[in-house]
């Protein structure tokens, strides 16, 4: 009974953490510019975490690695910190936009500037990360994040023609003054929204922290599979939402606040509030997880001791490292840059980081060395390669594309 | 230790150094030294940054290479960043609650 | 080298020393003209909800302001554009017109938002409504 409570509020977590400001502006985004005509690559994009998802959550239990481990030590020295580099800095821009996300929200909630919260979220940020346990913080704001399912009771209440949705996402490809350019950069952000690297980079590292072995393996397997295909839901009903509200009456999505909208119409004042505790909860908790993965990435590239299993003053560098990347979002946001601007490029971005990411963790989950019979099966290597040709064709085309369509204009 | 046949790049360079005292993480397997007079070679020492650990150090070779940590200097800077910076916040030293 | 000159004297001959041809300001200017309406149209629905009791006062005065900003940077990114002849001024000022119409009626509904004018705000929702179908109309214009 015990164990199923522990599963259950696994999958409930992972629904929750699912979601970030990178979900969440990219999907409503698209919906509003294309309807439900990209929802495809939500779906292809979900599959594809899973997949690499639960081959990182085996490695770590089987071998109890996490995957900036694996990347250096499979890439060597050199195309690692190249990883590095280019994953760090995604992470980072990631990072940045979740805090102005956090910002953001508060400034939805109470009228007040967002810059002015921006130094008081990253401090948050911080003590949360500096004081809180670890399986705590990710429980906290995972389950606060599942508030975000307002948007699928959202997306009922408007009573959408479901043919019609239905009839856009299976007729995938642009329409009106969209061109398969936009079309095609819009598909590598929502891939890259899914897809982020700083996912397996945490999920992998959570489970070092949490102390995994063979016997959690049962425990990853239902986060990964059940909790985050809900989450994809979570990303379609935001989509969804936007394709409702905004496409018919050419609305573009560029604001947060055009991003929570469609709750207030749907629900009122009520689902406002809930839509904007939730989406501080899924702001703020990836905020700790993007911090965190920068912090992993580099400890474990270097070897340094990292991890919230040991106190700070047993990982200085890696407790540094975030302060460090804390400071930076402040003051790059202090630029007064737009946060959801940041969000966008970050996502596309973070596509162009995935095949060096992914590449790692698909040899390792094949070495029996490390992983015995729990190597991955043909199945799974076929998909993986799929998916790494995938994420290959994405990454070679995002920089063109974005020059192209001017970053999807 | 000895006797095992190791494929040195493959099994030890850029694995994570482990102490295996205290399982602490104390860097990465940087470079590897080895004699290569003997028949088979065999490694000497492990190098890691400035340092280097002999090979009498290494006790278990895994998914991650076990030392003891015995008259070696691994954690000169994590110290040195934790007396200069971390330790003067408040509740460097405190387990997270 | 010369080569690269004389292609480049000719590149500014063929674009007019920078000035916009007729086409190109078409495009730009229905660009410029939906961006607007996705704003108005915005702002219209946030009046709307606030209407209808569904938001709160200070939410929705941080929404329409956050599509203000926006508002404005569309407007004097297409302000800085430069019609080469009359038949383009013409052009230029049509969809000028309608971006500064667009701007009037969202800072008017700001500020009825921000003194509490409800009556004021209803009657922008309409002012928003026909404003919103106009910039419509020349976003279609053209690609």
């Amino acid at each position: 009974m015990k164990k199923l409570l522990a599963v259950t509020l696994g999958i409930l977590t992972a629904i929750g953490g699912f979601v970030d400001i990178g979900d969440l502006v990219t999907n409503a985004l698209v919906g509003a510019r294309f309807g439900m005509r990209l929802g495809l690559v939500v779906l292809v994009g979900v599959i594809g975490i899973c997949l690499y998802a639960e081959m990182c959550g085996r490695v770590v239990a089987v071998a109890g690695r996490p995957v900036f481990d694996l990347i250096r030590e499979r890439l060597g020295r050199r195309t690692g910190l190249l990883t590095l580099i280019a994953s760090f800095l995604v992470t980072l821009l990631t990072l940045i936009a979740e805090i102005g996300g956090v910002a953001l929200a508060l400034e939805l909630a109470s009228g007040v500037q967002y810059l002015l919260w921006v130094p008081l979220a990253a401090f948050a940020v911080w003590l949360v990360i500096w004081r809180v346990k670890f399986s705590r913080l990710e429980t906290v704001f995972g389950l606060m994040g599942l508030l975000l399912i307002v948007f699928a009771v959202a997306l009922w209440k408007l009573g959408p023609d479901w043919g019609q949705l239905m009839h856009q996402a299976t007729n995938p490809r642009p329409i009106g003054h969209e061109t398969w350019a936009t079309y095609g950069y819009y598909a590598i952000a929502l891939f890259g929204a899914a897809m982020t690297p700083y996912e397996v980079f945490f999920f992998s590292s959570g489970g070092v922290e949490e102390k995994w072995g063979r016997e959690d393996l049962i425990t990853a397997r239902a986060n990964v599979f059940v909790g985050f295909p809900l989450g994809g839901l979570l990303s379609l009903a935001i989509m969804g939402c936007a394709a409702v509200l905004y496409l018919p009456v050419g609305i573009q999505v560029d604001t947060l606040a055009q991003v929570t909208l469609p709750a207030a119409v749907a629900l009122g004042k009520l689902g406002l509030a809930i839509v904007l505790i939730g989406v501080f909860a899924a702001t703020f908790g990836a905020a700790l997880e993007t911090a965190l993965s920068c912090g992993y990435t580099i400890g474990q590239y270097y070897g340094w001791q990292w991890g919230k299993f040991v106190r700070p003053r047993q990982a200085s560098r890696f407790h540094l490292v975030m302060i460090i990347c804390l400071a930076l979002s402040i003051l790059v946001l202090l630029t007064a840059v737009d946060p959801v601007k940041v969000t966008e490029y970050s996502v596309v971005f973070a596509a162009m980081a995935l095949p060096l990411t992914y590449l790692p963790i698909l040899i390792v989950a094949n070495d029996p060395d490390y992983m015995g019979e729990n190597r991955n099966g043909p199945v799974t290597n076929v998909l993986g390669l799929v998916y790494l040709g995938l994420l290959l064709v994405a990454s070679i085309a995002a920089i063109p594309l974005m020059i192209i369509t001017k970053g999807g204009q | 230790m000895s006797g095992r046949v190791l494929h040195a790049q493959l099994h030890l360079r850029d694995r994570q150094l482990i102490d295996q005292r205290n399982g602490r993480l104390l860097g990465k397997v940087d470079d590897v030294e080895l004699d290569l007079e003997a028949d088979p070679p065999v490694v000497t020492a492990l190098i890691t940054g400035e340092q280097r650990i002999p090979a009498r150090l290494i006790a278990e070779i895994d998914t991650a290479v076990k030392i003891s940590n015995e008259g070696l200097d691994l954690d000169h800077w994590d110290d040195w960043f934790e007396r200069h910076i971390i330790d003067k916040i408040p509740g460097a030293g405190d387990k997270a609650d | 080298m010369r080569a690269i000159a004389v292609l480049a004297c000719l590149l500014t001959v063929l674009s007019g020393c920078g000035a916009d041809s007729e086409q190109k300001m078409l495009t730009e200017g229905a660009r410029s003209a939906r961006e607007a309406a996705s704003e108005v149209n915005t702002v219209r629905l946030i009046s709307q909800q606030l209407l209808d009791h569904k938001l709160w006062v200070p939410s929705a005065t941080s929404m329409v302001k956050d599509s203000e900003q926006t508002l404005d940077k569309v407007v004097s990114s297409f302000a800085t554009r430069q019609p080469g002849s009359d038949t383009v001024r013409q052009t230029y000022d049509r969809y000028s017109d309608a971006l500064d119409a667009a701007s009037d009626a969202v800072v008017e509904t700001r500020i009825a938002l921000v003194n509490g004018n409800l009556a004021k705000v209803q009657q922008q929702v309409g002012e928003l409504q026909k404003v919103g179908e106009q910039l419509d109309e020349l976003g279609e214009s053209a690609k």
